[in-house]
């Protein structure tokens, strides 16, 4: 079985990584990298519980190649510390038993930055993407609302707004 | 995991990929062309699919443009459906290609990989149907033209080695309303019942089906009773049997056709 090093940026660090051509980004990134944020659900792209960010689009990770990831800027749920997604996630308590909630963190983050104070519709549409098992929707619903409408309003003194708070993960 | 070797090659140029999937090929390695490549891993984990090497084409710069020209809308093959409905500028396409699934899997399912694909819906060609939509494909003496009718008949043919590289999509022959919808079962996300997406041109309703056979279609029959309001006549001229499974019966379909084809025709005749 032949392993190549591949060169990846996640959460914006430079990682070397011994993989497959067949691994996916997922099993690279719980696998060589331990980041374990990404949970592996399905693994045939319907859960949403392996999403990542890729250039700013959400993506999950079972349904990419981690040598397609190369030269791309990777962040995984461990990259939002400090984040108004994962404060208002915590406020609204949008998680039961917690597995879908990295996923939700993720599409959240990424909804945030590409279109801060999006309309309810693109934002159902967007969550559309991912799972909850124990049905926790009106929770994350509320949550992402809330993160939204904070990476829509100006900043406040002495406050960063989602999208520059988001890069010191 | 998939539970085999493939090597992933991420050309350029189309020459480097026509000349690198070609390579692979003379190697025995079963190459696949690799656009979004949700479909081929998907496949290859369930051992449904079995190659030994990606050309993966999203490093084609033909591939990813989106550019307007002479009334025309040229599009990359290699552009992901969300590109398509954010910066396609078709509306028809983008209701049709925004319905694909969810939105992060429209981050990475590719406009190319949607009409190539073994999945049988592949309902973004549905608008591209619906007008005389130019296929400019790749191969070994570079980029030709084709009619879009010519190279896609239920499924995308081309000759191996060839690829879709970009869709020129005439804008001005649909001058009228248009129409899209996809039925499903029951959740928002799932493959189509049905999904029809009607446009209008030179003052005839022109309408394309998904779900409703094993594969797209457009049919003279059946739009020429639309045009005249037969709506039952153009049921009874669905060209192919009408699909009979787990989303849904062919009665069923065909039930829910008459309702849909009813809204379809009183927004495309208004």
């Amino acid at each position: 079985m032949r392993r190549d090093e591949l060169a990846l940026d996640v959460n914006g660090e430079a990682c070397r990584v011994l993989a497959r051509g067949a691994d996916t980004l997922l099993e690279v990134l719980r696998g060589q990298l331990g980041l374990t944020g990404a949970k592996p659900g399905c693994e045939n792209g319907d859960c949403g519980a392996c999403t990542v960010i890729v250039d700013g689009a959400p993506i999950k990770s079972c349904m990419m190649l981690a040598q397609e990831a190369a030269g791309r800027r990777v962040r995984t749920v461990e990259g939002l510390a400090g984040t108004a997604a994962q404060q208002a996630f915590v406020e609204r308590f949008a998680f039961q038993c917690g597995y879908c909630t990295s996923g939700f963190l993720m599409v959240a983050q990424a909804l945030c930055e590409a279109h801060p104070g999006a309309d309810e519709a693109r934002m159902l549409e967007w969550l559309r993407s991912n799972i909850c098992r124990c049905t926790g929707y009106e929770e994350i619903r509320a949550a992402v609302r809330d993160a939204v409408a904070r990476a829509k309003a100006p900043a406040v003194q002495g406050t960063e707004p989602v999208a520059s708070a988001s890069r010191q993960g | 995991m998939i539970p085999f070797d493939l090597s992933y090659h991420r050309p350029d140029s189309v020459e480097e990929a026509v000349a690198t999937y070609r390579r692979l090929e003379r190697d025995g390695r079963r190459p696949l062309y690799y656009g979004g490549g949700t479909e081929i891993i998907t496949m290859a984990r369930l051992g449904q699919v079995r190659t030994g090497a990606g050309v993966d084409l999203k490093g084609v710069p033909e591939c990813g443009i989106v550019e307007r020209r002479n009334g025309s809308l040229l599009l990359g093959a290699g552009l992901t459906l969300a590109e398509v409905c954010e910066r396609g500028g078709w509306a028809p396409l983008a209701d049709a290609a925004g319905r694909v699934a969810d939105h992060t899997s429209r981050c990475k399912i590719t406009l190319g990989g949607n009409l190539a694909g073994q999945i049988p819906y592949r309902e973004a060609v549905l608008p591209l149907l619906l007008v005389d939509t130019v296929a400019v494909v790749a191969g070994e003496p570079g980029l030709r033209r084709e009619r879009l009718a010519d190279v896609f008949r239920a499924t995308l043919r081309l000759p191996p080695g060839d690829f879709l590289a970009q869709l020129e999509v005439p804008l001005h022959e649909a001058d009228g309303p248009h129409f899209a919808v996809k039925r499903t079962r029951l959740d928002w996300v799932d493959y189509p019942l049905m999904t029809v997406v009607g446009v209008r041109a030179g003052g005839r309703a022109r309408i394309a089906f998904s779900g409703l056979c094993g594969y797209p279609f457009r049919d003279a029959a059946m739009e020429r009773d639309l045009n005249a309001g037969r709506i039952q006549d153009a049921i009874g001229h669905i060209p192919g049997p009408v699909a009979d499974d787990l989303h849904g019966s062919a009665d069923y379909r065909r039930h829910v056709l008459a309702g849909v084809l009813q809204d379809a025709l009183e927004v495309l005749r208004a």
